[in-house]
């Protein structure tokens, strides 16, 4: 039995050293190139790297030879048993040796015997070492030259001066790269802002918080300080509101809104399924269009033959009349007509600006309000257009443009009314025991309402509710509002920006209005060219200065200031 | 006890030279395949030998018996060949001494000791199946009475692969009783002058009896004895599971060609004709290298295959090449 497990035993010897050598030499490879970039990278950063090296080195080496020893299944003395009775042909004689070695039966005797006799022949430990050659690996050349690689590297490369660093050690950041970072963070708010001012919602959703959070700030200081302080406060309030209110209208989003809203406003009534649609549009309704735009699109797409064909009969009346209504330039024509010049270059609109331009009657802020008005007017016909196309498909899905368009508008008009509101509230406060001719007006009107576009109480002053600044934060506006006062509120405050900072209490200040409204009840031409109000508030304008004139000449509120 | 071994071995390898010379003295050209039959006649297995008209398979059969000095049976196999043709029948005769008539069972050619069934897939499943109790029990049934056959009792079936016209398919059931297939080939230029000397004189040869019945029974308990060590069983028995689509041990191939492989009686087969083979030999256990020469002749015919492995014109032999070289030494 000895001969055959030394035979065995020699044969598993050199089988696990070749095993070995086919696991250590690549992984010693391996090692070498991960010490050689870790030499490299310390090199750059100003360090030597050498226990670096080493470090990553004998980690790479065990991991390789960890994951290659997995490959290479381990070397028991029966399967080198095996392995030398296939490469020396001795018919299993060496492995049966081995396992029969504890039978008793004559057969495995005799074949543990014929074993022993074979591996015990003269010269087999020989020819089992012939058949079992040490065998080097393929990637053994490669030992040495990477060694050597690692060696130059660790002598040869140079330690790279170190940058500067900050007193924590941290390097110091290069500054243009600081700047750039910087840049880069400030355009990317910017884009963030401008994507977020884009849409109309969230514009409204964020105006709608602003005006809240300015009304809750008001409430607070109206509960505390002394009343001059409130007054003056509150007063400063609403005239940024009234500044940012006019920024929004005359915003080319606002103008183009504004346009669209008033084209749809000329729309002729229609019967059929159409009706309360076109009532909408016409009365201002936007969200109230929309619903009914969404009903009559799934009524199109009924399955019922009759309602669909109805329906579709209905939307293409409406296109047909949304489509006229955009063709129409009444707008433009309205608008060159007032500012005295020829109507029909509504239809060419580079032709208009350019006798805008021409046109010496009108002073550069007109003429570029004017030319605003109509750009807005363009793009409000192509609204239109657009609208009255999707009306004609009334696929499912096809309707986003026109509710899209819809939406703009919707959006606009409730931002409008809410900063409207907010500023009112800031008003009513300024006020306190004082009040705006059109105040008191929407005070009589207005009464046990929560009203924005008057006071509480008829002498202003008085405390809003917190249903109020719900409604405010909501952005939605009862009906009593919008009827508090004469004629739109947005046009009352735009009309009253146009006397802000003259200072309404002083003598001069008083006469020269009272002159301006004496010229503008009377109708004279003097008081229109004097008047810097543009055409589309002059009717506002002059309620206003009417209003001023009763407020001025009755001798109980002489002593009341504007 | 050693001593014993040794010297049985020795005499085992001795007899079975002795016969395989006497039969080589009549049969020229079967070198491989006389080999293959006398390992399946000293493993008690019977052998399916297959191979074209005219290439001396019946006259080997009727050799191997001859120099046995055992009893030889023939069918000559037919579409219309009944089982009792096979088995036997009972008769009615006249019995001399009471005068009555007696009910007497006349014996088929089934009853002998080497059983030649010549063009076995000619006979009809119902005759086929006649041999199935013969080949596995060694005994036959007839008219409720079973009837002990002489041992040894060997069935040499031969079929011709070409003409397969008229002839039925031997079922697995059949096959799988068979310890060997042996595939005779065509003989070779020396081989073919060596038949045309000896065949066309006026004297043939006649072949010479050198060991009996009872030294193949003998012979056939020694080869059981032949130590088998665990590892070499162990590829015996994974070499069948391979064969097996369903087996974990399936090779690659297995599951697109082979729809059945090989049994239980796969396994027996490569171990009893490994130890013949170890024992001619003259080794007293069973190697690998024993059970990839008996491979082909112990599993060609145990394999079903697939329609794949037609359209691939894949052959048995193969496909257990195929097994063998694919098959790893140790379990993984």
């Amino acid at each position: 039995m000895q001969a055959v497990v030394r035979l065995a035993t020699q044969v598993q010897r050199r089988l696990r050293l070749q095993r070995w050598l086919r696991v250590v030499a690549p992984a010693l490879v391996l090692a070498c190139g991960a010490a050689i970039v870790s030499i490299i990278a310390a090199r750059v950063n100003g360090h030597s790297g050498l226990s670096t090296a080493v470090g990553v080195a004998v980690v790479t080496f065990g991991c390789t030879v960890r994951v290659l020893l997995r490959r290479h299944s381990s070397v028991s003395l029966l399967s080198a048993a095996i392995q030398l009775d296939e490469r020396l042909q001795l018919d299993g004689r060496m492995a049966t040796s081995l396992t029969l070695q504890r039978r008793t039966d004559a057969f495995s005797v005799a074949a543990v015997q014929d074993g022993q006799r074979v591996a015990g022949e003269r010269g087999r430990s020989d020819m089992a070492r012939q058949v079992f050659p040490i065998v080097w690996p393929s990637s053994t050349p490669w030992i040495p030259a990477a060694i050597v690689a690692v060696l130059l590297a660790a002598w040869l490369l140079p330690v790279r001066p170190a940058t500067e660093t900050t007193p924590t050690g941290v390097p110091a950041a290069d500054p243009s790269k600081q700047q750039s970072h910087a840049e880069q963070l400030n355009a990317g708010i910017a884009k963030a802002i401008q994507t977020l001012e884009a849409d109309p919602q969230t514009k409204e959703n964020l105006e709608a918080l602003l005006a809240s959070i300015h009304a809750e700030e008001l409430k607070a200081q109206q509960s505390e300080g002394d009343p001059a302080t409130r007054e003056a406060q509150a007063s400063q309030r609403a005239a940024a509101l009234e500044e940012r209110l006019e920024q929004e209208m005359n915003s080319p989003d606002a103008l183009q809104s504004k346009a669209f809203r008033d084209l749809l406003a000329t729309m002729p009534e229609l019967d059929d399924r159409a009706t309360e649609l076109s009532q909408a549009l016409k009365t201002g309704e936007i969200e109230a269009a929309m619903d009914q735009l969404k009903k009559l699109a799934e009524a199109a797409n009924s399955s019922d033959p009759t309602t669909s064909a109805a329906a579709m009969r209905a939307m293409e009346k409406l296109a047909h009349a949304i489509e006229q209504i955009g063709q129409s330039n009444a707008a433009s024509r309205d608008a060159l007509s007032k500012a005295g010049m020829d109507p029909s270059l509504a239809s060419n609109p580079a032709e208009a600006a350019k006798a805008i331009d021409k046109n010496t009657s009108l002073s550069p802020q007109q003429k570029e309000a004017l030319k605003n008005q109509m750009q807005a007017n363009a793009k409000a016909s192509e609204q239109c257009r657009s609208v009255a196309n999707d009306l004609r498909t009334a696929k499912p899905g096809s309707m986003s443009s026109a509710q899209k368009n819809l939406s703009r508008a919707a959006a606009q008009q409730r931002m409008q009314r809410t900063l409207s509101s907010a500023m009112s509230e800031c008003k009513n406060a300024s006020s306190m025991g004082w009040s705006m001719p059109w105040q008191k007006k929407s005070v009589a009107r207005g009464a046990g309402t929560s009203g924005a576009g008057g006071t509480q109480g008829g002498q202003g002053g008085a405390p809003k509710t917190d249903g109020q600044t719900k409604e405010i934060a909501d952005g939605t506006v009862p009906e009593s509002q919008e009827s508090a006062g004469d004629g739109d509120p947005l046009d009352q405050i735009v009309a009253r920006d146009f006397v802000r900072g003259q200072g309404a209490t002083a003598t001069a200040s008083t006469q020269q209005l009272q002159a301006v409204a004496a010229k503008v009840e009377a109708g004279l031409e003097e008081g229109s060219e004097e008047d810097p109000v543009p055409t589309r508030y002059q009717a506002a304008h002059k309620r206003y200065f009417e209003q001023w004139k009763r407020t001025l000449t009755t001798p109980s509120a002489a002593g009341a200031r504007p | 006890m050693t001593h014993d071994a040794e010297a049985a071995c020795e005499e085992f390898r001795r007899h079975a030279t002795a016969w395989m010379e006497a039969i080589q003295s009549c049969v020229v050209g079967l070198g491989g395949t006389l080999e293959q039959c006398l390992w399946c006649l000293l493993a008690d297995g019977h052998v399916l030998v297959e191979g074209v008209p005219g290439l001396g398979k019946t006259l080997l059969v009727r050799t191997l018996a001859h120099a046995a000095g055992l009893k030889t049976g023939r069918i000559q196999c037919t579409p219309d060949l009944m089982p009792a043709d096979v088995l036997g029948t009972p008769i009615l005769m006249d019995d001399p001494v009471t005068g009555h008539r007696v009910r007497q069972f006349r014996p088929g050619p089934i009853f002998c000791q080497v059983l030649l069934v010549d063009e076995i897939n000619r006979a009809s499943p119902r005759s086929q199946s006649a041999l199935l109790e013969a080949m596995q029990e060694r005994s036959v049934s007839v008219d409720g009475v079973t009837h002990s056959l002489k041992r040894p009792f060997l069935v040499l079936a031969t079929q011709n692969p070409i003409e397969q016209e008229g002839t039925y398919a031997l079922p697995e059931a059949q096959l799988d009783r068979f310890l060997a297939k042996v595939v005779v080939p065509m003989p070779d230029r020396e081989a073919l002058a060596e038949i045309v000397r000896r065949t066309t004189v006026a004297a043939l040869p006649l072949v010479q009896q050198v060991i009996t019945a009872e030294r193949l029974l003998q012979m056939q308990q020694l080869a059981r004895q032949v130590a088998v060590a665990p590892h070499v069983r162990d590829w015996a028995i994974r070499l069948t599971l391979s064969s097996q689509p369903s087996s974990p041990f399936a090779a690659p191939r297995t599951q697109r060609w082979i729809r059945i492989g090989a049994g239980p009686r796969g396994a027996q087969a490569l171990l009893s004709l490994g130890k013949v083979r170890a024992l001619l030999a003259g080794r007293y256990a069973l190697s690998i290298e024993d059970v990839r020469a008996v491979a082909l002749p112990a599993l060609r015919h145990r394999l079903q295959f697939s329609f794949e492995a037609e359209a691939d014109r894949i052959d048995a032999d193969g496909v257990v090449q195929h097994l063998i070289t694919t098959l790893p030494l140790e379990a993984p």
